[in-house]
C-alpha cells in the first residue's frame, strides 16, 4: 500500500477529529456540574529578577492573583541573597581583551572592555531587605507600598556554589579566574562605563514601588482566576550618585502584569505575562522588559503548598544584531526555575525557595535563596 | 544553563543529488503520516472503548501522567523562511526538512466533573537535527523546549481525548559550518495547541496527539535575514505511567 497517497485525506481526517474533539471537549467542560472552586491557590513564588544590573530598575514580580479582603492589612519581610558571577572577558570566552583575577586586582578601566558593545565584569553578592505593605481597599481591589535596602559585596557563597556546580558537573568555569568571595561590579557600554564599583555597601534604599491589584473574576469550573496588576517605581532622587546609583536607576518606570491561574484538581496552574517600561538614558539599556511565567502549584492542604514556576525576562541589554558577538548573547531572554514552599493562613505567611538560572548567556545571576514572613490583620 | 553546540554531528537524511530521497528521510515522512493516520484510528478505538470498565487510578479526583513521548516534527511554518533564505546561496536542502524529537511530560488531570475535566502538563522537549545544503553547508540546529500547557478533557471511560493550549519557551543552537554564524537564541514568544487521546491500561497509559508550536526566531545567516521555526506541526505517540 502506498502510504503516501492516503497521506493528505489522513491529514484532513486528523485535522477534522481534532476540531470535533475540541468542540467535544469544550462543551463537555462547559455542562460539568458547577462547584465551589478555589483558582487562586496561594499564589506562585513571590521574587523579582536579582541580576544586579536590573536591580536598579522596576521589574516584574510574580504574584498571587488572589486580593486581600476589604480592609485587610498585609506586613511583610523578606530576605533575599543573590549570588551572580559574570566575565564577558573571561580566558575562555575568546572575546579580547582578557580579564583574569590579576587583571581585577590591578583594578579595571574600560580598557579592559572591547571599544564598542558591552562588556561586563560582575563579581557581586547581594543582600536585600524588602519590606511590603498591602492593603484591601475592596474585595477585588489592593494597593501596596515596597521598599527594599540593598547591599553589595564579596559575600561567602562562592566555593559553596562551585562545589554544588562541581556536583552537578555543571561548573561554570569562568569561576576560577576570579578570586573567591571578591566584590567587583563593572559595565561597559562603547568603552564608557555603564557601573564601576569595587567598593562593598550596605543597605541603601530603593526606589519605592506602588502596587495596585484588581482582581476581575475568581473564575470557575472552566475558566481561569483573572487579575490586573500595575506596577510604578516613584523615584526618591531624579539623579541619585555614588552607591545609591547602582541600585536605585532615578527613572519613574512603570509596568502591568496579567495574572491567570486555575485549579486542577489538586494542583493550580499559574500564567503571568507583562511588561516593564524603564525610564533609561539612551543607549545604555533596553528600555522595555517583557515577563512571562508559568507555573504548577501543588496542594499539599488548604494552608500549604509546594510550588515549581519558570520565570522568563527580556534582556535588559539593547540588542545589536551581529550574530556571534558578546552583544548578540546577552541580548538573549533569560529564564530561571523558581522551586520553593508557601504557607498561608488567615493571620500568616511564610515562603522560602531558590531561583536557580538555567538558560542565560552572562545576562542572569547564578541562584538566589530567599524567605519571607508576615503577617495580616 | 544551555550547552555549547556540536558541530561535528553527523547529518541525518543526507543525500546525494541525482539520487533518490535518501531512507532516513522517508522513514521520518513514513513515520509522520503512520501518526497522523493513527490518530482518527485511535479515537475511534478510544470512544469504543468508553464502555469498558475504568482502572483504578481513574478512580481519583486528580490524575498525573508521567509519559515518554517520542516523535516528529516539521520545524517549519507560515512566516518560515530559514531555509529558502538559504537556497539562494547554497541550493536547496537535500533530504527532509522533519526532525525526531523527543520528550518528557508531566500531565495532570482533573477528573471530579463527570465526563469532562481539565488538565494541566508541562513537558520537557527537544532535538538535534542537522541538514545538508547542495553545496556541502551543514547546517546544525539543537534546541529545547519547555511547554506549559492548559488541556480540555472528555472521559470515555478508559479513555480521554483531550485539547490543549499553552505556551513556552525554546532554546535553540544554530550554526552553519563550514564558517557559518553560530549563535544561541530563544524566541520571544511560544505558543502551542495540540489534540489527542490518553488510553489507560491500568497504571499503564497510551499517548497519542498532533499539535502546532510556534517558535519563531529572527536570525542572520551567511545569506541574509531569515526566521528559523524551531517548532511547527508535531505528532508524538507515548507511553505514561498514571498515578
Amino acid at each position: 500500500m502506498d502510504l503516501q497517497s492516503f497521506a493528505p485525506g489522513m491529514r484532513r481526517c486528523a485535522n477534522g477529529l481534532g476540531w470535533a474533539i475540541l468542540a467535544l471537549c469544550a462543551l463537555g467542560a462547559l455542562a460539568a456540574p458547577v462547584r465551589a472552586q478555589n483558582n487562586f491557590g496561594l499564589g506562585p513564588l513571590s521574587i523579582r529578577n536579582q541580576f544586579p544590573v536590573t536591580l536598579a530598575y522596576l521589574t516584574y514580580t510574580p504574584e498571587a492573583p488572589a486580593t486581600l479582603p476589604s480592609g485587610t492589612v498585609q506586613l511583610r519581610y523578606q530576605f533575599e541573597l543573590t549570588n551572580t558571577f559574570i566575565n564577558t572577558q573571561s580566558p575562555r570566552a575568546n572575546n579580547p581583551p582578557v580579564i583574569d583575577s590579576s587583571v581585577v586586582s590591578g583594578g579595571l578601566t574600560p580598557a579592559n572592555f572591547p571599544a564598542t558593545g558591552y562588556g561586563a565584569y560582575i563579581d557581586v553578592e547581594a543582600r536585600r531587605h524588602v519590606l511590603r505593605l498591602d492593603y484591601g481597599l475592596s474585595d477585588s481591589l489592593q494597593a501596596g507600598l515596597e521598599l527594599a535596602w540593598v547591599s553589595f559585596g564579596g559575600g561567602f557563597l562562592d566555593t559553596k556554589i562551585q562545589s554544588v556546580e562541581r556536583f552537578f558537573g555543571g561548573l561554570n568555569k569562568d569561576r576560577l579566574y576570579s578570586g573567591i568571595d571578591q566584590y567587583d561590579f563593572y559595565v561597559v557600554r562603547d568603552g564608557s562605563f555603564l557601573r564601576a564599583s569595587n567598593r562593598p555597601f550596605s543597605n541603601v534604599v530603593q526606589d519605592p514601588v506602588l502596587n495596585l491589584k484588581w482582581n476581575l473574576g475568581e473564575g470557575g469550573p472552566v475558566l481561569p482566576a483573572l487579575t490586573l496588576k500595575l506596577s510604578y517605581k516613584a523615584p526618591l532622587q531624579a539623579h541619585p550618585t555614588g552607591d545609591r546609583a547602582l541600585v536605585a536607576s532615578g527613572g519613574a518606570d512603570w509596568g502591568y502584569y496579567v495574572l491567570l491561574s486555575k485549579a486542577v484538581g489538586d494542583v493550580v496552574g499559574h500564567i503571568q505575562l507583562g511588561e516593564t517600561h524603564l525610564d533609561v538614558a539612551p543607549n545604555t539599556f533596553a528600555n522595555r522588559l517583557r515577563h512571562r511565567m508559568f507555573g504548577l502549584e501543588f496542594r499539599l492542604d488548604s494552608d500549604n503548598s509546594f510550588l515549581l514556576q519558570s520565570v522568563t525576562q527580556s534582556s535588559i541589554y539593547l540588542h545589536t544584531d551581529v550574530p556571534g558577538t558578546m552583544d548578540f548573547n546577552i541580548s538573549r531572554p533569560t529564564d530561571v526555575m523558581v522551586v520553593g514552599y508557601k504557607h498561608l493562613t488567615q493571620s500568616f505567611l511564610f515562603e522560602t525557595g531558590a531561583i536557580e538560572d538555567y538558560n542565560q548567556q552572562r545576562n542572569e545571576s547564578d541562584i538566589t535563596l530567599y524567605f519571607s514572613l508576615g503577617s495580616r490583620w | 544553563m544551555v550547552t555549547p553546540t556540536n558541530p561535528s554531528a553527523e547529518p541525518r537524511g543526507r543525500a546525494t543529488p541525482g539520487r533518490p530521497a535518501p531512507r532516513t528521510a522517508r522513514a521520518l515522512r513514513a513515520f509522520a503520516r503512520t501518526l497522523a493516520a493513527a490518530l482518527p484510528c485511535a479515537l475511534l478505538l478510544a470512544t469504543l472503548l468508553g464502555a469498558a470498565p475504568q482502572p483504578a487510578a481513574a478512580q481519583s479526583s486528580t490524575l498525573y501522567f508521567l509519559t515518554v513521548k517520542h516523535g516528529v516534527a516539521d520545524a517549519s511554518g507560515s512566516g518560515e523562511n530559514l531555509f529558502q533564505t538559504l537556497a539562494t546561496v547554497h541550493g536547496p536542502v537535500q533530504g527532509a526538512r522533519g526532525v525526531q524529537t523527543g520528550a518528557i511530560e508531566l500531565d495532570i488531570y482533573s477528573v471530579s466533573q463527570g465526563n469532562a475535566g481539565l488538565g494541566v502538563g508541562i513537558e520537557v522537549l527537544g532535538y538535534d537535527h542537522a541538514w545538508l545544503m547542495q553545496d556541502g553547508l551543514k547546517v546544525h540546529m539543537r534546541a529545547k523546549g519547555v511547554l506549559f500547557t492548559f488541556k480540555t478533557f472528555l472521559r470515555l471511560g478508559n479513555v480521554f481525548p483531550f485539547f490543549g493550549a499553552g505556551l513556552g519557551n525554546y532554546y535553540v543552537n544554530f550554526d552553519e559550518s563550514p564558517g557559518g554564524p553560530s549563535l544561541r537564541d530563544s524566541p520571544d514568544a511560544v505558543y502551542n495547541v495540540r489534540v489527542g487521546t490518553r488510553i489507560l491500561f491500568g497504571r499503564l497509559g497510551l499517548l497519542l496527539e498532533a499539535g502546532n508550536t510556534r517558535a519563531q526566531l529572527p536570525i542572520l545567516t551567511d545569506a541574509g535575514r531569515a526566521t528559523l521555526e524551531a517548532g511547527g506541526n508535531y505528532a508524538n505517540a507515548g507511553l505514561s505511567w498514571v498515578f
